[in-house]
């Protein structure tokens, strides 16, 4: 006798998950499109490279119509998996880009995005870095220029140990500008200085999420040179939301904006609260 | 700490481990004759998850196991972004070296086997040696003796196994131990994996986990 595909008890679970995870993309570009971001179309394998990284390939893209400077932020996104070179893997994600316009006007629109991408979940927790940050405690260390690249390079690849190693060569204690703080702490101490719009921007966001601050923090992309964040839900192996402020120059142009990437795989659980 | 969860790579690392975690854990759940690979956390204790080396750092960033131990041989030839080295354990202390039949360095066109291509391709690239890679995955040793190669690049401990086959080292490549890997989302929202990479250091320097 014939089945219905859709009575196979396994088939029908596989398509409502898909289902799940198509409305949960819906939803998110749909809140997009509501706040005036604009799509923009990027390419998986251009430049005979697969995309590892949605930013430069809006950048790419932009590059292509003649300048004008933008009169305020330019919201952008892109959505599409990215590839790992390491474990040949593709994942899924929805990339948000604000380029240009002021640190302050920049900072608001993300901080509306990550309340909006927060709302109705368990409490998840953002870890926040500073680059600027850590090359002045570096600087301040007294390490040498190369040995501030070096200590940027191992943070950026997961390595402290050897970070801290060096940090520690000049400096017995300093080591302990690693730690993960508390921001609720870390505000009171003030321990470094930062701009009042930072301040400003965590504390709209720690009604909803646990916040803390850690130097060693300082993002996947070597193009990062400010703010850096991460988002993470509990009991979840993976980042929600990865990004940070940026300033590159391609094709001949210098762009500066603030950025995040959504992992849609790590955000759904999220939202469904499953561990 | 009892939410936590292991992975530990098998061989001489998970031997010289068990003093560590005694020290900051307590007791070692693996019974000396046990062949079993997973060991669930039991309210006082950790979860233990035995796996091949070059499998740990996988594990950890997929999530599966919240922090792992593993060489820093294996991180180098396999590397994980997605992980955070948080500690050196300073256990299973070992090098990486190019060993040969004699102690003459390299020179022109020579044949060398290893198990580790990307540290080994590294090394040839930075000295500007022109070298082919011949890939295996042990018993590196016969490969001078039966020819197959003029050099080998292998982990060493005592040297005793490059002796025995009469062959002699030309040069240190990295030094490696055991280190503390973790996933970056759970050192971030499970406070117990800074507390056991604390513990650990603290064991590691000798001193009380109260007063570290």
């Amino acid at each position: 006798m014939m089945h219905y595909l859709g009575e196979v008890p396994e088939l029908q679970q596989w398509l409502n998950k898909n289902l799940q995870q198509y409305q949960l993309l819906v939803d998110l570009l749909t809140g997009l499109l509501d706040r005036g971001f604009y799509p923009v179309p990027t390419d998986p394998t251009g430049h005979q490279n697969f995309r590892m990284d949605h930013t430069l390939a809006i950048i790419d893209t932009l590059n292509r119509f003649p300048y004008r400077e933008p009169n305020g932020p330019l919201k952008v996104f892109s959505t599409g998996p990215v590839y790992k070179p390491t474990s040949s893997q593709w994942t899924e994600t929805v990339d948000v880009e604000i380029l240009g316009g002021t640190p302050a006007e920049s900072l608001a629109l993300v901080d509306d995005l990550l309340l909006w991408l927060c709302r109705g979940a368990t409490r998840p927790h953002l870890v926040v870095g500073n680059l600027a940050s850590l090359h002045r405690a570096l600087d301040a260390a007294g390490l040498t220029d190369l040995e501030i690249t070096t200590v940027m390079s191992h943070l950026r690849n997961g390595n402290r140990v050897d970070a801290e190693a060096l940090l520690a060569n000049r400096v017995p204690a300093s080591h302990r500008i690693f730690h993960t703080v508390a921001w609720s702490h870390f505000k009171t101490a003030g321990t470094f200085d930062l701009p009042p719009e930072y301040y400003s921007w965590l504390e709209k966001l720690t009604p909803l999420s646990d916040v803390s601050w850690d130097l060693a923090s300082v993002g996947t992309w070597p193009y990062y040179d400010g703010l850096v964040f991460s988002l993470y839900g509990p009991n979840i192996g993976q980042p929600l939301i990865r990004g940070g402020q940026f300033r590159l120059a391609l094709g001949g142009r210098s762009w500066q904006g603030i950025g995040f990437t959504v992992f849609v795989g790590a955000y759904e659980q999220f939202v469904q609260g499953v561990s | 700490m009892s939410e936590l969860t292991v992975a530990i790579a098998k061989g001489r690392i998970l031997d010289s481990f068990r003093v560590l975690w005694e020290g900051s854990v307590g007791h070692w759940p693996i019974p000396d004759t046990s062949r079993q690979l997973w060991f669930p956390p039991t309210g006082q204790s950790p979860g233990m998850l035995i796996a091949r080396a070059r499998d740990i750092a996988t594990l950890v960033a997929l999530g599966v196991a919240d922090v792992g131990v593993v060489g820093l041989d294996v991180l180098r030839e396999y590397p994980t972004p997605d992980v955070l080295e948080v500690a050196d354990l300073e256990i299973s202390q070992c090098r990486v070296v190019i060993a040969g039949t004699h102690t003459d360095w390299p020179e022109g066109p020579v044949r060398i086997a290893t198990k580790y291509p990307r540290i080994a391709d590294a090394f040839l690239k930075q000295h500007q040696i022109a070298g082919e890679l011949v890939s295996l995955s042990g018993s590196l040793e016969l490969a001078p003796v039966l020819g197959l190669a003029s050099y080998i690049i292998d982990i060493v401990d005592t040297g005793r196994t490059l002796r025995e086959h009469d062959l002699f080292e030309v040069s240190t490549i990295m030094a490696s131990s055991a280190r503390l890997i973790a996933n970056p989302a759970h050192y971030y929202t499970k406070p117990e994996v800074q507390e056991f990479r604390d513990r650990m250091v603290c064991i590691r320097k000798g001193a009380p986990y109260a007063n570290c």
